[in-house]
């Protein structure tokens, strides 16, 4: 990979293998096994048999951090919890991507109480913000295929351009979510 | 709050030599773990496999929802009564709605009664796939957490159709029901009963006599009926060491004195006999739903409109100006029941839920206590756990049934 | 199932008041208030009656003995305990500010009974876990949530918020439902601001 992007004419094959990475990296996303309340339940629904988010998007869900690349903050983050969230997220592995799925893992939800950390940005990166109280397992789909997306974007602008655009570009994303999450007052 | 600016030293385990030949390792079960049913974490003691203390760390949920039941009005507080126990929302929703009505001294309409026991019966059933589920799933099952979550998405159907949501329903309202029961639900309901024995057989011809099923979960975590009594347990827990103590039959809510059923009763106390329980108690939940299917009246009032406490009926709030009035204020200020405390209690699906309502006459509830069935449950794991060994503890925590969002509101 | 049908629709409704699940409502006649009041007199203050359900106000150093003697009494054998909690009366009463609440049911006679004490900031209760191994949990939530010391807990100690949260008791009617402080994670450099406004925090 570092090779391509040095040269500069790609060739064929190095293309191919690029794509082929990329293709391999979005499309068997290993999710972290990491439901922390209500939104867990839809979530383990979604990988069930009616709606199968694990053998279509071919993406499965591993209990070590160590495996996987995807984590899913799938419930509401307190304080006790959030220094175990900051860990799992520091022990996976790169590259490694974030959905936070539910109003409060996104902002905290209906809970603004003392022991509730309004939203799970506030302790690691969230590149996709899934809303819902649960969110109904479609709308965890809307959120994985935007992910995809998001991933093909990523890896076309690494292999162009390099990963410090890639990155940047990446931050932006994330940046606009987060603003699209609503006004701060 | 904890000093972050060190380093976290990650000691999730330590090695105790107690004596020349003997040593100790305290590993850390910690809050994300596939077999933890949410986020619990266990320190355990472990000598070799054999697990000699065992304390169970609570709190990763905490939401503080007591605390918010101080501060919003009585109807405004049902949706988060949804999110404590989230597999069986409408039974939280009920006990809440029950003690709410004990305080008002309103009691809802027949037909409404009949709905919310229909209801409630199908939200046992709901979490009891799901605690089927996620049980088998530890022990190493797959296939039975695989059928019952697709039937499950049959209750979650019944569900959307009648209040709109699969999950966090928020169903049941102060003095019955507002809106009108779709036509064709109890024809859903019924197409149901008649469908899900055939599943509860299939789980059965896994599991019941499965010689792997019987190894791992017979004979472990024992708790003798005393000891059961003892430590505040309710529900299967209990059942299953031979107690016969039932909500529904001690002191009948709603209108289970009308209905026929059994409380299955276990005999060892054990992981098995909490779990043959559990699938009997699914079987007497179809029985009831047919009989109240059968009892329920076609048509009559689903609302308790007479009593002041009771949101006004939407069609004179339309076209009245007076109810228009009496719904604005009922919205915006909230009523105010009279000044007392009570304690209603649920049968849950998980033992007995309570509701203990402190009020001070003001719209707002002084104290909402929330008396869950998980807590006191899960007190008892060390006990069931003297003597097993380290593969027991998550049948052990599987078969208490937890939703951590009960244990730690 | 016929017969059901011809039944008149109009079933007498069930009133609260008439269950009898928490005994006679007259408390010269609950055997509980009768016997308690005859073997703790110095330590009794008051039974009430709300709806169907008793209440026995004890004193707060008789705790352990009154639930006790319940649970033993061959008449009242309120064997199972189904909840201890406290209320914050902050604002309704003087003092003492807690009232501590256990819920007893017996198992056998099918009935519920409510015991309460009142404790002040500062005061002990004597714990229940000698007579109770439930009340172990029930208790430290109690300390967390109010910060009323249960003596002769074996453990007691914070179990719902982190075991060094420094803030306060959070049920405590003077506490902000909002807290007091933000989490900060500590090495993460911009996270995003709270969405619903910034804390306020309490006054000078």
């Amino acid at each position: 990979m570092g090779m391509s992007a040095e040269q500069s004419h790609p060739n064929i094959i190095t293309t191919t293998a690029d794509w082929l990475f990329s293709w391999a990296r979005r499309s068997s996303l290993w999710w972290l096994q990491f439901g922390l309340a209500c939104c867990a339940i839809e979530m383990i629904s979604s990988a069930m048999p009616r709606f199968d988010l694990a053998e279509r998007f071919g993406m499965l869900y591993r209990a070590s951090p160590r495996q996987a690349d995807l984590m899913i903050v799938a419930g509401t983050v307190t304080k006790k919890m959030a220094p175990v969230v900051r860990q799992l997220y520091d022990q996976m592995a790169d590259p490694k991507w974030v959905i936070s799925m539910g109003s409060c893992a996104n902002v905290g939800g209906p809970f603004d109480t003392y022991a509730v950390v309004q939203g799970v940005d506030q302790v690691i990166p969230v590149d996709i913000y899934v809303p819902g109280c649960p969110p109904v397992p479609e709308a965890l789909y809307y959120g994985v295929l935007e992910l995809q997306n998001r991933i093909i974007r990523y890896e076309r602008l690494k292999e162009r351009y390099g990963p410090e655009a890639a990155e940047a570009y990446r931050e932006e994303e994330r940046q606009a979510a987060r603003s699209a999450l609503g006004p701060r007052s | 709050m904890i000093d972050f600016s060190q380093p976290t030293p990650v000691i999730l385990s330590e090695v105790r030599q107690i004596t020349p030949t003997r040593r100790e390792l305290v590993l850390n079960m910690g809050p994300q773990h596939p077999s933890t049913h949410g986020v619990l974490r266990v320190r355990l003691t472990l000598e070799g496999e054999t697990v000699i203390a065992c304390d169970p760390v609570i709190g990763y949920l905490h939401r503080g929802v007591e605390k918010l039941g101080e501060s919003h009005r009585y109807a405004q507080f049902v949706p988060w009564t949804d999110r404590t126990d989230y597999v069986a929302a409408p039974s939280n929703n009920l006990g809440y709605v029950l003690a709410v009505e004990k305080l008002c001294g309103i009691q809802a309409p027949e037909r409404a009664q009949y709905w919310r026991m229909i209801m409630a019966e199908l939200t046992r059933i709901a979490s009891h796939l799901v605690w089927l589920g996620t049980h088998a799933l530890d022990i190493g099952a797959l296939s039975v957490s695989l059928y019952t979550f697709r039937d499950r998405e049959r209750i979650l159907d019944i569900f959307e159709k009648f209040c709109g949501a699969r999950l966090t329903t928020n169903m049941m309202e102060i003095g019955g029901f507002s809106r009108e029961i779709p036509p064709d639900l109890p024809e859903m309901v019924r197409e149901f009963c008649r469908y899900f024995p055939k599943a509860i057989r299939q789980y059965e011809d896994l599991l019941t006599e499965n010689p792997i099923w019987l190894a791992r979960t017979k004979g472990v975590g024992v708790i003798e009926p005393d000891a059961a009594i003892n430590y505040g347990l309710t529900g299967a827990c209990l059942r299953g060491s031979g107690v016969n103590y039932d909500v529904r039959k001690a002191m009948p809510y709603l209108l289970y004195d009308r209905v026929e059923f059994e409380v299955p009763l276990g005999t060892h106390g054990d992981v098995y006999d909490r779990y043959l329980v559990r699938i009997e108690e699914m079987r007497q939940s179809l029985r009831i739903i047919e009989q109240c299917l059968d009892q329920v009246p076609n048509d009559g009032p689903l609302m308790a409109y007479e009593s002041p406490y009771v949101i006004p009926p939407h069609k004179t709030v339309m076209t009245t100006a007076e109810d228009m009035q009496r719904h604005f204020i009922w919205v915006i200020k909230g009523f105010s029941p009279p000044k007392g405390e009570v304690y209603h209690s649920v049968e849950h699906s998980k033992g007995e839920l309570g509701y203990y309502i402190v009020s001070d006459g003001s719209p707002i509830p002084y104290r909402v206590r929330i008396r869950t069935p998980d807590f006191v449950n899960l007190q008892s794991l060390p006990y069931m756990a003297q003597g097993a060994m380290l593969a027991d503890i998550v049948a052990l925590i599987g078969s208490i049934d937890i939703v951590l969002g009960s244990v730690d509101r | 199932m016929e017969e059901q049908r011809q039944q008149p629709m109009v079933i007498e409704p069930r009133s609260w008041e008439t269950t009898g699940y928490w005994g006679p409502t007259d408390s010269e006649q609950h055997p509980a208030v009768r016997l308690v009041r005859e073997r703790f007199p110095e330590a009794f203050e008051e039974a009430t009656v709300f709806r169907d359900e008793m209440t026995i106000r004890v004193a707060r150093l008789a705790l352990r003995d009154v639930v006790d003697f319940l649970r033993l009494h061959p008449e009242l054998r309120y064997n199972h305990l189904t909840d201890i909690t406290a209320v914050d009366l902050l604002s309704l009463r003087e003092r003492p500010r807690f009232d501590v609440v256990v819920h007893l049911y017996s198992i056998p006679r099918r009935q519920r009974l409510r015991v309460k004490c009142g404790v002040d900031d500062g005061e002990m209760v004597p714990s229940l876990v000698p007579i109770f191994a439930g009340a172990n949990w029930l208790e430290r939530e109690c300390y967390d949530m109010f910060g009323i010391v249960f003596e002769g807990h074996p453990d007691l100690r914070r179990i719902l918020l982190p075991e060094d949260w420094d803030e306060g008791h959070p049920l405590r009617k003077d506490y902000p439902l909002r807290g007091y402080r933000d989490y900060v994670q500590p090495g993460y450099e911009a996270p995003a601001p709270r969405i619903r406004g910034t804390l306020r925090r309490p006054g000078p």
